[in-house]
């Protein structure tokens, strides 16, 4: 009978690390990725900007562990490091990115009664229309509607209140019709 | 807002690109390798400094030791004459008890 290796819990792996321990640092990066990855694959360009941003990400995880107070759950701690800098991110690249015109990407959006569309279709169009939006517009409508969080917990991701979280939704949404409405017609 | 066909869409759109698996363990194999490469090309850039400064030690320490020996070398020395001093320990101890009247 094989004994189960211990997986030890995060305060243990923090101890660790704080205490100089690398090994423990790799196992809470291969804990968090899947976390980071699928946050900042949101926001990014591509696969190598993707990288980068997610290796910023954890550089300041391991650089800021200290400062960690243990008062959220670890992944709370290190989904609020990548948000904001995912944020930090939309901002220093601002709205150049989309150099394809909506128009010239392959997509339709089909009416209500159709079939499903292809998940990653459909994640194409939004990709191009959330480009065309303003880095705040774009991080409140991907955390509230394509992460599904609540707008309590976009405010404590973003460190924004409540109420503005609620107004730049309001906004971004309606932003983000008028592009695909544009885009599109009636 | 529920009414405007374009809002079912909308979130029909959203529902739709919720389901695209953003993560792609390909694309992440090897990621922790990256990270720690990282982490240490940083580690080393701060070292050379640290370095540096424990190399300016030794010259710190002659400087301070040439410094000690200069002040000593040049400042004027008097003798001192032990006999001297335990006479002007007396003459005190003479002179307290003459004025205390014993």
């Amino acid at each position: 009978m094989t004994v189960p290796e211990e997986v030890p819990n995060d305060e243990r792996l923090i101890a660790a690390i704080l205490s100089g321990d690398d090994e423990a640092f790799v196992e809470l990066v291969r804990r968090y990725k899947r976390k980071v990855f699928s946050i900042a694959a949101r926001f990014v360009r591509n696969h190598d900007e993707l990288d980068d941003v997610c290796q910023e990400i954890f550089i300041k995880v391991y650089q800021n562990l200290r400062k960690y107070r243990g008062d959220a759950p670890l992944e709370h701690w290190v989904s609020k490091i990548a948000v904001n800098a995912c944020y930090d991110a939309l901002r220093k690249r601002r709205r150049t990115e989309d150099e394809v015109p909506l128009d010239d990407v392959a997509f339709a959006l089909r009416d209500p009664s159709s079939d499903e569309m292809p998940s990653r279709e459909a994640w194409e169009i939004l990709r191009h229309a959330l480009a065309k939006l303003r880095p705040e517009e774009r991080m409140v409508i991907t955390l509230l509607n394509l992460e599904e969080k609540s707008v309590r917990e976009v405010s404590a991701l973003t460190g924004w209140s409540e109420a503005k979280v609620k107004v730049r939704a309001f906004r971004a949404r309606k932003e983000l019709k008028r592009i695909l409405e544009d885009n599109h017609g009636q | 807002m529920d009414n405007d066909p374009f809002d079912n869409r909308l979130d029909r759109l959203f529902a739709a690109a919720r389901k695209t698996e953003c993560y792609e363990s390909a694309r992440a194999y090897g990621f922790e390798t990256r990270v720690m490469a990282r982490i240490r090309s940083n580690r080393a850039v701060q070292r050379p400094f640290l370095l540096w400064a424990w190399r300016t030690i030794p010259i710190f320490v002659s400087l301070v030791i040439f410094l000690g020996i200069w002040i000593y070398a040049s400042e004027p020395h008097y003798m001192v004459d032990l006999s001297e001093v335990a006479k002007i320990g007396d003459e005190e101890a003479i002179l307290t008890a003459f004025l205390a009247g014993e």
